[in-house]
Order: structure tokens, then sequence, then C-alpha cells
């Protein structure tokens, strides 16, 4: 019996492996922003979302899944809210019930029965919520959650489940049978029920209680701490499966609110960027091995939320290039539309809506970014041989089908060397079937592919206005020889360029 | 056991040593200590020390045949699942012996006896799967075959079959035992059990439709102490009562059967740990990348050595590694030593690896004679008489003797002992004198070498030695050949060149293009 809302018929792993290179992926692409958004200032919330988006889907039938519940989710807001507050309270009071003596099977069987009293109660709620429900869903994942709730809780089961924990209290005394372990110790202990069904349990244990084959011990006085570790041994079997039965209901309870809790938080980043007046859609997953790669209103829900104010969406028609490269004037805009294309893919992996109007694209199946840093970490390595180092790290997590974010990667060394590290680099990605998005103001990088005559690049311009305002739109567009750091300059220092700095490096 | 004569009754010795050799070996030359042979024995037997194998190597085989004896046994258990058999071997061993020990504790009669029950059936599965797993292995190593065919003979034998049937009587006996107790009140009864249904069983099958993946083990620890208290006894003694033909059975064995272990199983069971010891230390040496290698041995002084290294060295490596993760790199040698050449010359730098090479070169002789596999890709070797040393004396010297009197009383003792047929390690010798006292004195020492024709290595910070005869083979500890004050700690006949810094920077991190598209189709 378990939620199965982010996966059709699997569990979540919170507990696995993220993949290679996440934390660089979610500084790269400031993800702290969308997944504060989505806790809504709850801890609990705000881990769950993190720990489902940072643990990407492969499969667009596996995003269609979500998809479809998130719709519901959205669609009947109130009743998922009501099921996750209950696994949120029944999470809650488990932690409230004291147990005494948890140290000795006794005390550990007595907490075991007062917990799974306490959960009896919110089974019963929970399946009254069902019955409530039956048929508002669409989606195939509430459905079968609606449906194993009612099958799973039958009125018959609730009752078994109030039955046994009566009999686990042993108001007449303990029943149990050993053999005979290494050195005759008593060993492989059972607790015993009537083996007579006709017979209640107490009528049974009045008969054994004559019978003349048993030989009595009668406890000398002082020897009730030996009765009590006797008895203990006894009955721990039975008590660690009640203890493993408890766990599993309260584990239940987690599964749900934690599955529950992720569309909630999807609702909240949903709320928050509605309210902004920014568009959001659930995007097209692509097969990974399609080359579709479409957007309007391509936006970084992460600068949106930073910012709070306006963003510019951008529009991509790429379909059948492996390579997008993005060029033009600094502050442009390129590295916020490079990280609106990773966020969106991973929005996308978390089967979450895209921030865009429209968004279409394969599922890649591995999302890395390799940004120019501007500290150098590694002592005793120059910033070349640092970003050297974490690009070969990157190729070795890489897998065909990947998608790897460029950004002014090689930029430490002189332009020429860096374009040739980068070309050669580029054109083995996208020959081996990753696919690449590439943000440079390397004019002899951008011109290597522009005169290459591959047909599976895609370039971009950031645009710059004939009096040099940027308006942060990416315009399809060769890359074009002057930089537009003059510009900047001339805007910060106030004065142009000197000639001699004019002149700069060759080439 | 009598008739057909057998091979050896000793599995580490083709003809053993007298008893009292093996108990008390003669005493170990100072190179066991200087050539850091005691640490790597130490390494060994660590976790082994009921088997006191230390005696074991102090005495190097004197025959080739004697090496081979045990280098068939070391290969059959190299790497092969007769290392699975003979440690599940020693581990039942080591139960039985953990159970007698226990028995001998037991207040109760009947504790004491079922864990004497206990024991015995250990050791008879021990040497019944022994046997068996022997019959089914290929092996062809002397040692095992001989004492494969005593095994066999044992097993066979009418005192071990009846053994084995009493045994298995009572077991059978004893664990159909089952009874049932109800605990009411301040009475506790005790009947026979009949069969009535495990509710935890029950419990579990109710709750079984919210299993989640994994959760965790609920069963509290119960007591471990062997013996009974006083309500436990109670329960036994009524047990006893209830069930009088198990323990009858359980009377009968033990009466029958009062000794059971066989002297030439406990002596394999000691001999064998030889061999599984160093293995042990074999396998960690290769799980690191450390290769290691049966040597060839002959009578030849033509020696070829092929990446060795210092074994104490690299098992202090290991060792720290385990703590600080990744071990440190450890420097491999080669050498050769033909026609005429016997002595290995070695200078070069302070802190080169010139002594670690010399140490290396001693263990290497050592570790052959005791039949042993030895670090390296391949060695060709001769088979010493002796392995000797000098090595250059600490600071904390007791002055009684000037320390150059010293070297030399020590230096015309380590000769005295060397034959032709011997090793003779020097290091740092007159190291403590002027450098035309010390070239004088070794060229001394290293004529009287010569003329003995032992084989040698002699470190020194006297150049000229290097080229001293025809028998001397100069080896420098090299420095890299870019910035001089970094060692390589190889050695080496020649030199090595330097290399070039270039811009192939990108290529040295696997990111030209060719070298990605390689990357990226694996």
């Amino acid at each position: 019996m378990k939620p199965h809302l982010l996966f059709a018929d699997d569990d979540f792993r919170p507990e696995d492996p993220l993949p290679p290179g996440t934390e660089t992926l979610g500084e790269d692409l400031g993800l702290a922003a969308l997944l504060d958004a989505m806790g809504g200032g709850d801890g609990h919330l705000r881990a769950v979302a993190t720990a489902v988006t940072l643990h990407p889907l492969t499969e667009p039938s596996a995003i269609t899944y979500r998809q479809a519940v998130l719709s519901d989710c959205l669609d009947h807001r109130e009743v998922v809210e009501q099921i996750h507050e209950l696994a949120e309270a029944a999470v809650a009071e488990e932690k409230k019930v004291w147990g005494v003596f948890t140290n000795v099977p006794s005390g550990r069987l007595h907490r075991a029965v007062g917990v799974l009293a306490l959960f009896t109660a919110h089974l019963h709620r929970l399946r009254a919520i069902a019955d409530a429900n039956t048929g508002r869903f669409s989606s195939e994942g509430l459905r079968q959650l609606v449906a194993t709730l009612q099958s799973e809780l039958s009125d018959e089961y609730l009752e078994g489940m109030e039955r046994h924990l009566q009999l686990l209290r042993f108001r007449s005394g303990v029943l149990s049978s050993a053999g005979l372990g290494l050195g005759a110790k008593a060993g492989d202990w059972r607790v015993h029920l009537s083996t007579q069904p006709a017979i209640n349990w107490w009528q049974r244990l009045r008969l054994w209680w004559r019978r003349s084959d048993a030989l009595r011990i009668v406890v000398r006085p002082g020897d009730d701490d030996l009765v009590a570790e006797l008895r203990g041994q006894a009955i721990n079997e039975v008590a660690a499966a009640l203890s493993e039965a408890m766990e599993h209901v309260l584990s239940f309870f987690s599964s749900l609110r934690f599955e529950l809790g992720f569309y909630l938080a999807a609702a909240n980043l949903h709320d928050r960027l509605v309210g902004l007046g920014q568009p959001t859609c659930l995007p097209t997953p692509a097969p990974g091995t399609s080359t579709v790669l479409q957007a309007r209103d391509l936006y970084d829900p992460g600068l949106l939320l930073r910012s709070g104010g306006t963003v510019v969406g951008n529009d991509l028609d790429a379909d059948g290039t492996s390579l997008v490269l993005v060029t033009g004037a600094n502050q442009g805009g390129k590295s916020t539309f490079l990280r609106a294309m990773g966020v969106a893919q991973v929005m996308m992996r978390a089967g979450l809506f895209a921030a865009a109007r429209s968004f279409s694209a394969p599922v890649a199946r591995g999302v890395f970014t390799h940004y120019e840093r501007e500290e150098t970490s590694k002592a005793g390595l120059g910033k070349l041989e640092e970003e050297l180092a974490r690009m070969s790290q990157v190729v070795d997590w890489l897998t065909p089908g990947s998608l790897v974010l460029l950004n002014e990667s090689f930029s430490s060394t002189n332009e020429a060397e860096g374009a040739a590290i980068a070309s050669g680099l580029i054109e083995a990605l996208v020959e081996s079937g990753v696919r690449v998005a590439c943000v440079t103001h390397s004019f002899e990088l951008a011109d290597h592919f522009a005169r290459s005559g591959r047909d599976d690049v895609a370039f971009l311009r950031a645009e710059r206005r004939e009096d040099g305002t940027r308006t942060y739109r990416m315009l399809p567009g060769a890359p074009a020889p002057t930089s537009h750091g003059e510009d900047l300059y001339r805007r910060i220092f106030g004065r142009a360029l000197a000639d001699d700095a004019r002149r700069g490096p060759p080439g | 056991m009598s008739g057909v004569p057998m091979g050896s009754a000793s599995v580490l010795f083709p003809s053993p040593p007298s008893p009292a050799t093996e108990i008390d070996p003669p005493t170990v030359p100072s190179s066991f200590t200087d050539l850091d042979f005691d640490q790597i024995v130490k390494a060994v037997v660590a976790g082994h020390d009921e088997y006191r194998l230390r005696p074991y190597f102090g005495l190097p085989l004197e025959s080739v045949d004697a090496v081979v004896y045990r280098q068939e046994v070391f290969a059959a258990l190299d790497g092969t699942p007769l290392t699975e058999t003979m440690d599940n071997f020693s581990d039942r061993m080591r139960s039985v012996r953990a159970m007698l020990t226990l028995a001998e504790e037991m207040r109760h009669r009947y504790q004491r006896r079922c864990w004497l029950l206990t024991a015995a059936a250990t050791y008879v599965g021990a040497v019944t799967g022994l046997l068996g797993e022997l019959e089914q292995a290929p092996v062809t190593a002397r040692a095992l075959v001989g004492w494969r065919e005593r095994l066999a003979r044992y097993v066979g034998s009418e005192a071990f079959e009846t053994l084995r049937q009493d045994m298995t009587e009572a077991r059978g006996a004893i664990a159909r035992v089952r009874y049932t107790l109800l605990f009411y009140a301040r009475v506790i009864r005790v009947r026979r059990f009949e069969g009535e249904t495990d509710y935890g069983e029950e419990i579990a099958s109710f709750f079984a439709r919210f299993q989640q993946r994994g959760g965790t083990d609920h069963h509290l620890e119960m007591s471990g102490r062997p013996t009974m208290n006083r309500l436990e006894q109670q329960v036994l003694d009524r047990v006893v009562a209830l069930f009088p033909d198990a323990f009858g059975a359980l009377d009968r064995f033990c009466e029958a059967h009062p000794v059971w272990l066989d002297q030439l199983v406990v002596r394999f069971d000691r001999e064998i740990q030889f061999y599984l010891a160093y293995l042990e230390v074999v396998r960690s040496l290769r799980a690191s990348g450390l290769p290691v290698c049966y040597p060839v041995l002959t009578s030849s002084k033509d020696e070829a050595v092929h990446s060795t290294y210092d074994l104490a060295l690299a098992l202090r490596r290991l060792a720290q590694s385990e703590e600080a993760g990744g071990p440190g790199a450890v420097v491999t040698n080669d050498y050769r030593l033909s026609g005429p050449e016997r002595i290995l010359v070695v200078t070069g730098p302070n802190q080169g690896g010139k002594t670690t090479f010399a140490r290396a070169f001693g263990q290497l002789h050592w570790l052959a004679a005791l039949g042993c596999p030895v670090p390296g890709v391949h060695a060709r070797l001769f088979l010493a008489d002796k392995v000797l040393s000098h090595f250059g004396l600490g600071e904390n010297l007791a002055d009684m003797r000037g320390r150059l009197e010293d070297d030399l009383v020590r230096v015309r003792e380590t000769l005295e002992q060397a034959s032709s047929g011997s090793v003779v390690v020097l290091n740092e010798i007159f190291s403590s004198t002027t450098l035309r006292d010390a070239t004088v004195l070794s060229r001394s020492v290293l004529a009287d070498l010569s003329a003995l024709d032992a084989l040698g290595v002699c470190v020194t910070f006297v150049d000229e030695l290097a080229s001293f005869d025809h028998k001397t083979v100069s080896m420098v500890a090299g420095v890299d050949a870019a910035d001089p004050t970094v060692r390589t700690f190889k050695l080496e006949r020649r030199p090595a060149d330097g290399r070039a810094y270039a811009v192939v920077l990108a290529e040295r991190y696997g990111l030209s293009h060719d070298r990605v598209k390689e990357r990226l189709a694996r």
C-alpha cells in the first residue's frame, strides 16, 4: 500500500544518489530561489521539493504521469491539502507517544500497541476522505490512490486491526514456545494463540492451566526480574513484528505526506509565477532521440522571483539542431537565457510545469553546466587548469543524450587558445550525441562554427539597439565581430576606450 | 597411520625439521630488523596470533625443492576458491576451540554437554567439509595431495565414523526438543510443544499491506551470556524431565567420546595459516595496485627483478591509507645482475630511496627463501643460504667503542658469517668517518665481498665505489630532470630524461577532440 504519486509503479527514493554535478548545476542555474518559492517558508516542503526536483526523470511517460497528477492537484487543491494535513498530523502524533522501557520487549510492544491504536483513527479518517472523493480526480495517480485506500482500508480490516491490538495487551498471560539453542539456552521463541479456534482464548488458557502433564515453577520471591527477562525473550519476536508494522504504517503516512508535499510545493511556485503575471505551461517532453526544440516566452523563473519585477521572455525555434550558440553584447541577457533553457529542462524532468508559454524539448539524459568561475578553487592549479579539470570531470559524467550548458568556458586563457580548446571539444560533444548550449563573447569561437557550414547549429545573438541599449532579447543571427564591452566601458567610465587599449590583443 | 608410505606430514616442509627447531628456532640474524623484516612478519601474523606463526619466518629453506614445495601451495590457494575452503576450515576449528573452552565454564551438566556436542558437530563438519572440497578441487601441489590422502584415511577410519554417527543421533534428538511455557502471575508452566500456530507471523502478515521500503530490524538484542541464571536452570531441569530420550542420547554420546581432536588435523590447521596469513597481505597489496609474483629460484647468480619494492614500507603505507584514504605512492624498482655482476652499488641524493631499495633487495631474498611470493612483477633469484646486513648506526649508540671501531667490528663479523652463497646488504657503511677513510675502508670491504663472490647491495656516499670492479653495477637514485630538487625514488643504471611542458594542457586533461570522442564512446 503505497501512494505512488511520483511514479506509476515505484517508490520515490530520496536517499538515491543525486546525479553527479548536481550541486554545481543548482548554483549555476540559481535553483535556490525556485526551491525557496516551492517551500513557501515551510522547511519540510522545501526539502521535499529539493529532493524530487534534483532526482530527475528521463522518460517522457514518467513525466506526463506527474504532469497529470499536478494538474489534478491544482484543480482540487483543498482535497489534496486535507489528505496532506492528515498525514502530517499522524506523523507528528507518533513522535509525541513516549515509550517507557523501550529497551525491553514488553516496553517496546506496549508503545507499538499505543501508536497503532492512534493510527487506527487516522486510517478511518483517510478512508472517509477517499469515500467522499470517489470519481473526483482524473489523473491515474490520484484515482489509483483513492481506489487503494478504499480496498485496503476496508471496515473489516480496520476492525481486525483493533482486535489484534486488544489481544496484544496479553491480559491473560503469555503462551510461548522455545527450542534448545546453543548450550541448551532457550532459543527460537514463538508466541501462540489457541490452536483450537472454536474455543476462545480465555477458555483455552483455563483448560491448559489445569493440565497435569505440565511441570510447574513457582517463582521465588526476588526472582521477578528473572521472570521479566525470560518473558521478554518470549515476546521479543512478536514485539519486533508489531514494531515493524508500526514503522510501516508510519512510513506510509510519511510517504503520503512527502509525495503530496511535492505537488503542494509545485502549487506554491505556480501561485508565485502567475501572481507575478508570467505564463506557465506543461512542457511537451520528447523522446531523447528527438531533435525538437521549441519555446515561446521562455524566461528564468529564478530571476523573476529574485527581482520580483518583469522579465523578458524569449522564443526559440531550433528544431533539428544539437548546438545552440549564443553570442552578442555583454550584459545583454545571454547568461539569463542560457539559465532559462537549463531551468526549463530541470523543471520538465521533475514533472513540473515550465516557465514559458510553451516548451518542448527532448528529455535530456543528464544536465550539466560548465561556467566560468570567479574564484580559483583548487590550490596549485592555474585558472585554465582549474577549468580544464572541471570540464574533464563533466566529460566523465556525460552520456549521449545529455545536455551541457557552457557559459564563457575557457575564457581564462587568450581568445585564440580558448577558442581552439572549446571548438574541438564542442564538436566532439555534438558528434557524440551530446546537446550543447553555449554562451560566448568569443568571436573566434562563434565564427569557427559560423564558417563550418554545419546545419545542426542554432545561432542566437543578444539584441543591441543602435543607441547601445539592450533589449535582453535573443534574436536568430550569426555572430558579429565587434564586442560590446566598449559600450559598457563607456557607460561605466563615462568615456571611451583609449586607442591603444582598443587595438587590444590581436585576433 | 601406517602401511603405504605417504608424503610429509607437514604442509610446510617436505621433510619436517625436528619439533624442537620448530618451537624454538635459531635466533634470527640482525638483518631481520635491519631489513624491517620484523615489521613484515608482524603485519603478516597480525590477527593470527593463536597459531604462533612467527618461528616459521625465521627458518629459511635450504633447497630449491623445499621452496617449490611451498610455492605450489601458495599458487593453489592464491586467488582460488581453495582459500575460502581453508578459511572456512580455520573458522570452524577456531569455533571448536572456543566451544571446548566454554564447555569447561558451564555449571549445569546439560549446558556443558550440549556445548561438547556442538563442538564435536562443528569439528566433524570442518574435517569432512575440508576433505569434500579438497576432493573436488584440482589439487596438484604435493603438500596438499599428501594431506588429502592422510585426511581421507582419517575420515574413513572406524573411530571417526562412530564419532560421526553418535554425534548425528544426539544432535537430531536435541534439535527436536520444543517446549511450551505459560507465564501467568507468579507461576510458569512447562510442557511439550503441541503445534500451536505462530502469532508473530500472523501479526506480520496482517500488517503486510503497509510494507514499505527498507525499515529497521526491531529485534532487541537479548542477553548474549552463554550461562544460565537460576530461573533458566529451573526451566532446563523441567525440560530434561519432559524429554528423557533426547537427553539420554546426549549422555550416551558424551560418555562414548570423551576425546576426539586429532593431532594431525590440529597441525594442519596451524601450518596452513602460514599460507593464509601471507596471502591476506598479498591480496591487500594487489588491491592497491602493487604487484606480487612467484620468484623463479635458481642456484645461478644471474638475477633479474622487475618492479619490486620495500614490502615493509608498502605495508605501512597501506595501513596509513586505511586511515587517510588513498594509498601513498609506492615506487617500484628494477635491477639485473648478469655474467660476473654480483654487487649493486647505490649512490645518489639523500632521501632518494637508496636505503629503501637496499631493504627491498634483502627482503626479496628472505621471502624467496621462505617460499613466499615476493613484491614485483617478475623475479629470478638466487636461493641464498643467509641474508646478512650491516646498517649504519643510529645516534643512540652507547659509545663504549668508537663508532668507526664498532662499524669495523660488525662488518668483520658480517663478512665472517658470509659465504659465496650469501646475500649481504651494506647500508651507509663508514658514514661516520672522513671521505678518505670511508673510501679506503669501503674499497677493502668490497674487495672482500668480491673475492667471496657473494651477492650484495652496497649503499654509499662514496661515488667512486660505483665503478669498483667488473662485479659491481652502479645504480643511481633518480631526480626529476626538470626540477632536480624532486626525487623520483627510482634507481636506474642510467638517469632518465626530462620532459617538456607544452600547450598540450588540454590533451593532458583528456579534452582534445579525439580524446573526448573516445571517452564518450565507452
